[in-house]
Formats: C-alpha cells, sequence, structure tokens
C-alpha cells in the first residue's frame, strides 16, 4: 500500500516519520514486564535468546521474538509493515530484531550517518521518482517506555539529502532547527532512513529505556556486511509462524505465505 | 578515429569558488536559509525607521524620484536611489558573499522595498489580502507567476538546486528588520522545503506553527538571506510597535525580465554608485564591479 501525500512529503522532508500509537499500550505493558524479567535474569534467557552487554550505551537482546508471541507480533505489526512496504516498494525484508535496554549509567548514542553527497551507496539509498519515494534500508525503533523531554532519539533533519561534509562541531544537543529531540511515548514507533544522521541523548530517568529495533532491506538486495546474526534464525524457524520466516527470507520469489498475509490486512 | 564535428561548452561553473565556507554550504543547503546578525546598527536602524515615516509624512508629490510609495503608505521602493545606507545595504559585503555565491557569481538586484507592518491594522482589500489569514501570510514558496505541474520541478528561473558541490537559486531574498523581532513573529519557514521532492499537503496538527515553523528572535539590524523556494510565511505582528522590514531581491544576471518592470533608472544613475548600478543591469559577460571587489576580499 502506497505512503499517503503527506506521509511522502515529510518522509522526504525530515528522512524520518513517527507512527503514533502503533502498538497498544496492552502489548507494550506486556513487552516492558518480559524485558523487566529477562534483563533481570539475564543467566537464565531461553536458549536461543542471544545477549550482548559488552555495549557503553545500552545491553541488548537478540532473536525474543522467536520466544515471545508479543514480539512475533510486534515485528508482523501491521501499522509499521504497511509504512516500510510503502516505502520499499511492497518488497520489504527485515533482517535484524533487537531490544535495547539503556539507563541512566550507560552513555549517549552519537550522532551518526547524513548524507554528503555524491553517489547513493545502493544498500541505503534514498530516491523520489514519479510522485514516489523508495528507501532500500529503513529502520524502525518502537519505544516501550515514554520518552521524557530532552532524551531519546534526536536527528538532523534533513540530513538523509546534504550535498555537504557535515560539520564537525553539531552535537547530539544543540538545537533545532539543525538538532531536533523527537518526542516519542510508549507504543509509537520512528521509522527513519539510516542516512538520516541521528543518535540517542543520555538516558536520565530512574527506570530503564527499553526500545525494540527493527532494521529493514529491500527483500531481493544482498547483505552489505555478514554477521551470523541476519535472521532467519534457521534452526528455530519452527518457533515463528511462516509468513514471518518469509519476511526474514530474502525474496527469490516464494515469499507467498507473507504476500497473503500482507494482502489479508490490506498492506500489499 | 575521426572526431565528431561539435561544441565543446566552456562550462562557466568549472572552477567556481563559493565565498562561503564549507560549514555555511553545508547548513544553507540544508535549511535553505542563513541568519546574518547585525548587518545595520541599531542607530542606523533607527534612523531609517525616521526617514521612513518623514517621508510617509509628505505629499506624495513631494516625495524624491524614482522613490514610489504604495497606496496605503505602507511600502516605499528604489528608496537607495535617495537614501545612502539603503544603498550601502543592499551592496553590504556580508550579505552579498551569500547573494553572489547563490547567484553563480553573477548577481542583479531586482528589487529592493521597505515594508511598514502594525498591530491590528486594518488593511483595503486588494490583490493581495487574499493570501493574509488571521494576520499570517499563508505559507507559500514565490513564483515567477507560473507554478509547474510538481513542486519539485526546478523552475530554471528561480529554482533551487545543487550539483557537484555548487549551490544555485535563481531568486536569493534578502530581509532585514529594522526593529527587534520577538520569536514566533516576523519570518517564519520550513527548514529544509527548499529540496522538497513532493507537492506540499495540506498540513494539519494541534498548533502547526510551532510543530513545523522555524521562527527567529532578532535584533535590529539582523538579516536573513533564503531561497525563495523555501516554503515560507511572515507571522502575525502582534507587539504595540510598528515593525520595519527591508526586503530584497536579487536574480540570476541572466534573468529575463519577463513581465516584471526594471527597477533601474538611467536617468537617475548618478544617485548610484558605478558598482550598484550595474549591479541592477543583466549579465555584462565579465564579472560586474562588486564581484572583482568580493572576490578580493573573499578568495584570498
Amino acid at each position: 500500500m502506497k505512503l499517503n501525500d503527506f506521509e511522502k512529503w515529510y518522509f522526504d522532508l525530515k528522512g524520518y516519520f513517527v507512527i503514533k500509537n502503533a502498538v497498544s499500550k496492552k502489548d507494550v505493558s506486556k513487552m516492558r514486564q518480559i524485558a523487566n524479567s529477562w534483563f533481570d535474569s539475564s543467566d537464565k534467557l531461553p536458549e536461543l535468546v542471544q545477549k550482548d552487554f559488552s555495549q557503553a550505551t545500552a545491553k541488548f537482546l537478540y532473536n525474543f521474538h522467536y520466544v515471545e508471541k508479543v514480539f512475533e507480533n510486534l515485528v508482523l505489526n501491521k501499522k509499521i509493515l504497511r509504512f516500510i512496504n510503502g516505502i520499499q516498494k511492497n518488497n520489504t525484508r527485515v533482517y535484524d530484531v533487537v531490544l535495547a535496554k539503556s539507563t541512566k549509567k550507560d552513555f549517549e548514542t552519537k550522532l551518526h550517518g547524513g548524507f554528503e553527497g555524491g553517489f547513493q551507496e545502493p544498500n541505503q539509498q534514498f530516491v523520489a521518482a514519479n510522485n514516489d519515494l523508495f528507501a532500500s534500508f529503513v529502520n524502525v525503533g518502537v519505544s516501550l517506555v515514554d520518552i521524557s523531554d530532552n532524551s531519546g532519539f534526536t536527528c538532523l533533519p534533513g540530513s538523509h539529502k546534504g550535498n555537504f561534509k557535515i560539520p564537525k562541531d553539531i552535537n547530539l544537543y544543540d538545537g533545532s532547527p539543525t538538532v531536533v529531540n523527537v518526542p516519542i511515548e510508549s507504543g509509537d514507533a520512528i521509522v527513519y532512513t539510516p542516512l538520516l544522521r541521528h543518535g540517542a541523548r543520555k538516558w536520565t530517568e530512574n527506570f530503564p529505556k527499553y526500545t525494540v529495533f527493527m532494521r529493514f532491506i529491500y527483500a531481493k538486495q544482498f547483505h552489505s556486511s555478514h554477521s551470523d546474526r541476519w535472521l532467519p534464525y534457521e534452526k528455530y524457524k519452527k518457533n515463528i509462524s511462516q509468513e514471518l520466516y518469509e519476511l526474514e527470507s530474502r525474496d527469490q520469489g516464494q515469499r507467498v505465505k507473507l504476500e497473503t498475509f500482507l494482502k489479508n490486512n490490506g498492506i500489499f | 578515429m575521426k572526431k565528431m564535428d561539435q561544441i565543446i561548452a566552456d562550462y562557466n561553473s568549472i572552477g567556481f569558488k563559493s565565498f562561503m565556507s564549507e560549514d555555511e554550504k553545508w547548513f544553507f543547503d540544508t535549511h535553505g536559509y542563513i541568519v546574518i546578525k547585525n548587518v545595520l546598527s541599531k542607530k542606523n536602524a533607527n534612523y531609517l525607521i525616521d526617514k521612513f515615516e518623514e517621508w510617509r509624512s509628505m505629499p506624495k508629490k513631494d516625495l524624491p524620484a524614482p522613490m514610489t510609495i504604495s497606496p496605503n503608505k505602507n511600502v516605499f521602493q528604489n528608496i537607495h536611489y535617495v537614501e545612502k545606507l539603503y544603498h550601502d545595504l543592499i551592496i553590504n559585503n556580508r550579505i552579498m558573499k551569500y547573494v553572489s555565491s547563490v547567484l553563480l557569481h553573477n548577481p542583479r538586484l531586482m528589487f529592493t522595498s521597505v515594508i511598514r507592518l502594525k498591530k491590528n491594522e486594518k488593511k483595503k482589500k486588494n490583490k493581495f489580502t487574499k493570501f493574509i489569514q488571521d494576520g499570517n501570510v499563508l505559507l507559500h514558496r514565490d513564483t515567477n507567476g507560473y507554478n509547474y505541474p510538481f513542486e519539485s520541478f526546478i523552475n530554471p528561473l528561480i529554482g533551487y538546486q545543487c550539483i557537484n558541490g555548487i549551490i544555485h537559486s535563481g531568486y536569493v531574498n534578502v530581509s532585514v528588520t529594522l526593529v527587534d523581532v520577538p520569536k514566533d513573529h516576523g519570518i517564519g519557514l520550513i527548514p529544509g522545503s527548499h529540496k522538497s521532492n513532493f507537492n506540499t499537503p495540506q498540513i494539519e496538527s494541534e498548533d502547526p506553527y510551532s510543530e513545523y515553523i522555524q521562527s527567529f528572535k532578532l535584533s535590529a539590524g539582523d538579516a536573513i538571506v533564503f531561497v525563495p523556494n523555501l516554503l515560507h510565511t511572515t507571522r502575525k505582528w502582534k507587539m504595540d510597535y510598528s515593525r520595519y522590514t527591508v526586503f530584497n531581491r536579487y536574480v540570476f544576471g541572466k534573468y529575463v525580465d519577463e513581465g516584471y518592470q526594471g527597477h533601474t533608472f538611467k536617468k537617475y544613475k548618478k544617485n548610484l554608485s558605478d558598482e550598484l548600478y550595474e549591479m541592477e543591469q543583466k549579465n555584462i559577460h565579465q564579472d560586474k564591479l562588486i564581484v572583482k571587489r568580493l572576490k578580493k576580499l573573499y578568495l584570498k
């Protein structure tokens, strides 16, 4: 399903879009509860859930959507998939799903990304033509908590279409219009092109910040970098629905169940 | 091998050197505008306000030519022919640094005006009042009278483009405020909208101005240089004192006049410096005097 005129205009202008209330508060609450229990007893995680607690900015869990249905449903969320499918011309693939926990002890995520002119990398391109747009790589962040003012996702709107070197002295805490902190409530999803220069301000609340990150690529393309982590997790494919397995798989004309799922939900 | 009989074009922009720094180019390309602080002193800004009121109180027949006044007595044009401060403001180095760079070092002054706006002033209906709603000028792009089928078309005469690190827009607007402007007053714009690839939809929001519009807290004497393809507005003026703004438009020197009346006056040529009079003329096949001066200043 195509994006509407406002969605196209906004995403093109800013490089991101917020889908308000993409996930119900009930599901958010359930996911937060599960996340709490996993991070609180990380030595007893289900076998297939992998972790990386070595980063300075957050602790990360992977493959959790193979364990809990509410997370599987999040990856197949209709409001999010409609938007991503609109950007990726009905041919999207999710290849990375991450649950992140940040506390006030963690560091900020420094600004990164941003287009500085010249040729676009095909695996991360953003183009507009024929009154439509296309981005071969799209990130989604779904917040499981209300984000307080001046923390969380922060970006340089329009930097996905830049033509010059981004000034080095711009930092995460500068003000608008150059640097914008995007207000987010629990259940909202931020969709953005990684060409957008972005980062996350330091979390300062006493409660932890939980975010589910998903990365989508055009389903016919190859990965631009290798990792053992890229989905699908073949060994446990029986844990998830066929449509999710196909959504995680490269499109070689075999994704029939997914197409049916998308059509039945008015997304295709 | 035989060579094709062909013209190998001598592209003017090869070797083009902007007067803008790399950081300034990034800012201007990303946002579509740049603010220049303090191009006029407060004292000079006040002097120009006093002149405005002095002229306004004069009978129209006594106004020095070729200056003109609008029927509602709120807009004067061609003021640079009669007041040296306006003359100098138009060719101000710090303003022309950006104007000349964006116009590929081929600037031409299209017009200059000074505008007064009072709180709650009742306006007689004219062709422009339909563009004002609740005191706010409707959000718009400037055009040369022709709207292309899609906004993303680059109008060759006025549109914005950036190719191989060279920024160009056929029109450049410069607004200089003569009074202090609080935030949410004066010029408001949507940063980045000069590079939109889509028609502007109807924008709806609980508070569209705070959500979408960038406005500026300015001091008397500050200037904003912006490309007219940027979506912009003028916010309702709610202060007890009047707003006075100098508004200049510069165009690419090869711009065809297409309907607008020339704003240059051969009869009063002596009132201007050679540099400014020349800048009012269409392209000449060499750097204009002002460009030569700016090159000495900025390309050392």
